[in-house]
């Protein structure tokens, strides 16, 4: 009896797991082999119709598609940049410096009026003409929909004539160029229902939208008419895969052809050049340790210098794999290029600053005093942006000052915000964008100016509040990069934070995918070159 | 006068218990109300005194640092400008009017939202728990027939196992085996029955593995009863008694462990759909806690106290429509209740 219910409940078990495993199995790898056939069979007629290089289905594991297109909202406009449906006045190219887009040309008449000249036989995707009109309504809507558009410049007013876009701004904006670049300016035909802005805007990138599922998917197809060469794909299929392991499996399943933001440990992975071709290229993001510059130690210059000067900020970089930092900017922009930091690494120095400063070890229990008590400051970590370079950053900072005699205490915050917004942090951790439209001054202007809105380390140097008021005069490209340079390097010799390094982006694709980069900035990942061989 | 207050308030009591007792439903009903505006109330409150507000963290979420007159223009556009008491108020009518408000990182009505996102968790969480059920039902009861041999030992093991692993960990592998390796199941999740399978196998493993060990200890319980061994003591063939006796006596402690994990499920698994890519309210709600996307987590909240009061709801009526002895106090209440429905006819008519 008890051997008929042993072999009955087996067989149930048996039956379930068929059933629910098996058959499902079965089905889906057939489905899976099926799909993949049609995919390849469809990437070899489009490449033979084009006649070799230009046509092709590319997939793309993106690690973030928006709830909805319209670029004036929200943060929309990058993901449509991203995808190649989107485009702006000036696009940033490979060396972050500003190159003509839908605008051939530019120029500045008066410190406040820009003039940009809109390049003749650039049409929308439906065939409509761009013409300065169609920029200026869209420029607007994105003012009158965006509140975050008056952070890159305020508008005076916007006058339209034939080809010719002229700019009226209510203060100077060295920066407007750049800042025009900015998704969120990326030009749309606002005469088409404003319904359909949200699933399927009209711009004049290299691909179309065709077929759009929030946070989900985006379909896309050539964009036959545009305006700057026959783009290499046919069509496109974007995925949402927001885990960073799930978009390495998507690559190594051969599900995606294209992928970014893959985690540095990962990148390893994709070392086999037969299979896959990874393009690395230095951003503007900077791992930064800020100090508190109101603390009691802190407030003193030589205290931060001895700081600086003995954390090894070389060796952290190697750690995470970000490349070396100097100064606030990386070397992506020209300011971020030969910076001397006379507070480099050296921890001899740093003993002999303390020791000038009267902080001695008197016990002799390997921390120096103040007044009287060990010295013991506060470091505050965050996981900024999913990632744990922050404390690694933190455990090895400790270590080194642990070395010189300064005692460090790691805390664990949920809300690095309100920690600095209190005040009640020595040091704090952050993943910063220093130019994130890689032009230098709204990072000096928030962060480093008497009063800066995001200066939480209050900082406080009337030479260098003087400065960021000349930057903000400059209008020269050129200029302004030697002058970030020269304030960069000033706040060094301040010791004002310590900048530990730069962080690399990446693009992942398979080996039959040409022509795909990682941009500096990171508005740009589908570009007209992307082909499939 | 106070006595008369006092014997008011207990007669007012009294009638109230009995009417709920008798409208069971309509009770429940009614306790939803109640659960639903102090947990709305109760969330808005916590969420609003955390020091950093949704204006900030819409920017700094993003990698940009606000200037306090965009902070300004924000919280003004937000609604944030208001004391708290207000905004709860102003809240409360247009939830009450249908509206459940926009969210402020998406751009989007929370019902618009809630609606895109929850057949997702819904399909997602019906498929987690079948599966969970095929595979522990079956095995729980063998471990119990088979109490201290190799197959209870072994599958109580395993079961242990399936709920010790990290649900992070055990997609990863799933992925890596059935999607890289054996190209059986998608990476990219596409919505369809097939892009289903895996996050429900993550989901339902360590369920069966918690599933399997409370059936096995219920079935267990129920063989040890008196009934049981009168049975076995008549001749009755141990097959029967286990399907025709034994079983429907573990439907009650069943009934009550699914409409626990159903609620657990329709919360949604944030991890599990970051990784598969799957569109639920697990990932939107823990996105809009850290960026206090307050309508949006005000939804959430009552999507959860609607579905934990219906699940327990539907829980409590199903066992009192399966357990033998409240359908024969019901049976007995209808009697005695005829009778002395038909003694005050006699009287009357007597009269």
């Amino acid at each position: 009896m008890k051997k008929k219910n042993l072999g009955f409940l087996s067989l149930l078990l048996a039956a379930f797991l068929l059933g629910s495993c098996g058959n499902t199995s079965g089905s889906s790898s057939s489905e899976a082999s099926a799909s993949s056939a049609e995919n390849t069979s469809s990437e070899i007629s489009d490449s033979d119709a084009d006649g070799g290089h230009l046509g092709g289905h590319l997939n793309v594991a993106m690690f973030w598609v928006s709830t909805g297109l319209d670029p004036a909202d929200g943060y929309n406009g990058w993901v449509l940049s991203r995808i190649g449906a989107g485009e702006t006045l000036v696009r940033l190219d490979q060396n972050a410096e500003a190159e003509p887009a839908i605008a051939e040309s530019w120029e500045q008449t008066d410190d406040n009026t820009w003039v940009f000249h809109i390049r003749e036989g650039v049409t929308f995707s439906n065939g409509k003409p761009v013409d300065a009109a169609a920029c200026k309504a869209s420029i607007e809507r994105a003012f009158s929909i965006n509140s975050r558009a008056e952070e890159y410049f305020t508008l005076d007013s916007i006058e339209a004539d034939g080809q010719t876009l002229t700019i009226h701004t209510a203060a100077p904006t060295g920066a407007i160029v750049h800042n025009l670049c900015e998704p969120l300016f990326t030009i749309v035909d606002t005469s088409v229902d404003e319904e359909t802005m949200d699933t399927a805007p009209v711009s004049t990138g290299p691909y179309v939208v065709t077929a759009y599922s929030p946070e989900t998917s985006v379909e896309l197809v050539r964009n036959d008419s545009y305006w700057d060469g026959m783009p290499g794909l046919s069509t496109i299929s974007v995925f949402a895969v927001p885990d960073s392991d799930a978009r390495v499996l998507a690559m190594q399943s051969g599900e995606a052809d294209l992928t970014t933001t893959i985690d540095n440990t990962n990148l390893s992975l994709f070392s086999d050049e037969s299979r896959y071709t990874v393009s690395l290229t230095l951003g503007p993001r900077t791992n930064v340790v800020y100090y508190n510059n109101a603390r009691p130690l802190l407030s003193d210059a030589d205290f931060r210098r001895a700081v600086s000067c003995a954390a090894d900020t070389a060796t952290y970089a190697g750690l995470i794999g970000c490349a070396p930092g100097s100064g606030l900017y990386s070397e992506a922009l020209a300011c971020g290029r030969d910076v001397e930091n006379p507070y480099a690494y050296n921890p001899d120095m740093a003993a002999e600053l303390l020791d000038n400063l009267g902080y001695v070890d008197t016990d002799g229990d390997g921390v120096r005093e103040a007044d009287g008590e060990n010295i013991s400051l506060e470091y505050y970590i965050a996981a900024d942006h999913g990632s744990s370079d922050s404390a690694i950053i933190a455990q090895a900072f400790q270590t080194d000052l642990k070395k010189v005699g300064i005692g460090v205490e790691l805390i664990q915050t949920e809300n690095m915000s309100d920690i600095r917004s209190a005040g009640q942090y020595d040091f704090c951790s952050a993943n910063d964008s220093t130019a994130p439209t890689a032009d230098p001054e709204v990072f000096l202007v928030q962060h480093y100016l008497s009063g800066g809105s995001a200066n939480f380390e209050n900082y406080k140097n009337t030479e260098i509040d003087g400065m960021i008021e000349e930057l903000t005069h400059i209008f020269d490209p050129d200029e302004r990069q030697l002058k970030a340079r020269e304030i960069s390097e000033t706040i060094l010799s301040d010791a004002a934070s310590l900048y530990v390094g730069y962080i690399y982006g990446n693009t992942v694709t398979t080996a039959n995918v040409k022509g795909a980069l990682q941009f500096p900035i990171d508005y740009y990942i589908i570009t007209k070159d992307i082909t499939i061989e | 006068m106070t006595a008369f207050l006092r014997r008011a308030y207990h007669s007012a009591r009294r009638s109230t218990a009995r009417f709920f007792q008798r409208h069971f439903f309509l009770g429940r009903l009614f306790q939803l109300v109640f659960i639903l505006l102090g947990v709305t109330f109760f969330t808005f409150i916590v969420t609003s005194a955390a020091p950093s507000d949704a204006a900030e963290m819409y920017y700094l979420s993003r990698g940009i640092t606000p200037s306090e007159t965009l902070l300004a223009s924000t919280r003004a556009e937000m609604g944030l400008d208001a004391p708290v008491l207000v905004r709860y108020l102003r809240w409360l009518i247009s939830a009450l009017q249908g509206d459940l408000g926009q969210s402020y990182q998406f751009s989007e009505s929370v019902l618009t939202q809630l609606s895109r996102k929850l057949p997702a968790t819904l399909i997602l969480a019906g498929g987690a728990l079948v599966l969970a059920l095929a595979v522990a039902f079956p095995i729980g009861i063998l471990c119990a027939v088979k109490k201290g041999r190799i197959p209870d030992v072994l599958f109580r093991v395993i079961s242990l196992g399936g709920i010790s692993l990290p649900n992070f960990w055990l997609a990863l592998i799933l992925l890596y085996v059935f999607a890289v390796q054996l190209h059986w199941f998608p990476v990219i999740g596409s919505g369809d029955l097939k892009s289903m399978v895996l996050p429900a196998m993550t989901l339902a493993i360590p369920l069966a593995g918690s599933y399997i060990r409370q059936i096995r200890t219920a079935t267990l319980e129920e063989l040890g009863k008196e009934y049981v061994s009168g049975l076995r003591a008549k001749g009755i063939p141990s097959r029967t008694i286990l399907f025709r006796h034994v079983l429907p006596g573990l439907m009650l402690p069943m009934i009550t462990l699914i409409s626990l994990s159903a609620g657990h499920l329709l919360g949604g698994a944030a991890i599990v759909e970051t990784i598969f890519g799957w569109p639920g309210i697990g990932s939107m709600v823990v996105d809009s806690i850290r960026v206090r996307d307050y309508p949006v987590i005000q939804g959430y909240v009552i999507w959860m106290a609607v579905i934990y009061l219906l699940t327990g709801l539907f829980s409590d009526a199903v066992c009192r429509l399966l357990d033998p002895q409240f359908r024969a106090s019901l049976r007995i209440g209808r009697h005695i209740r005829g009778r002395m429905l038909s003694r005050t006819k006699r009287k009357a008519a007597k009269e």
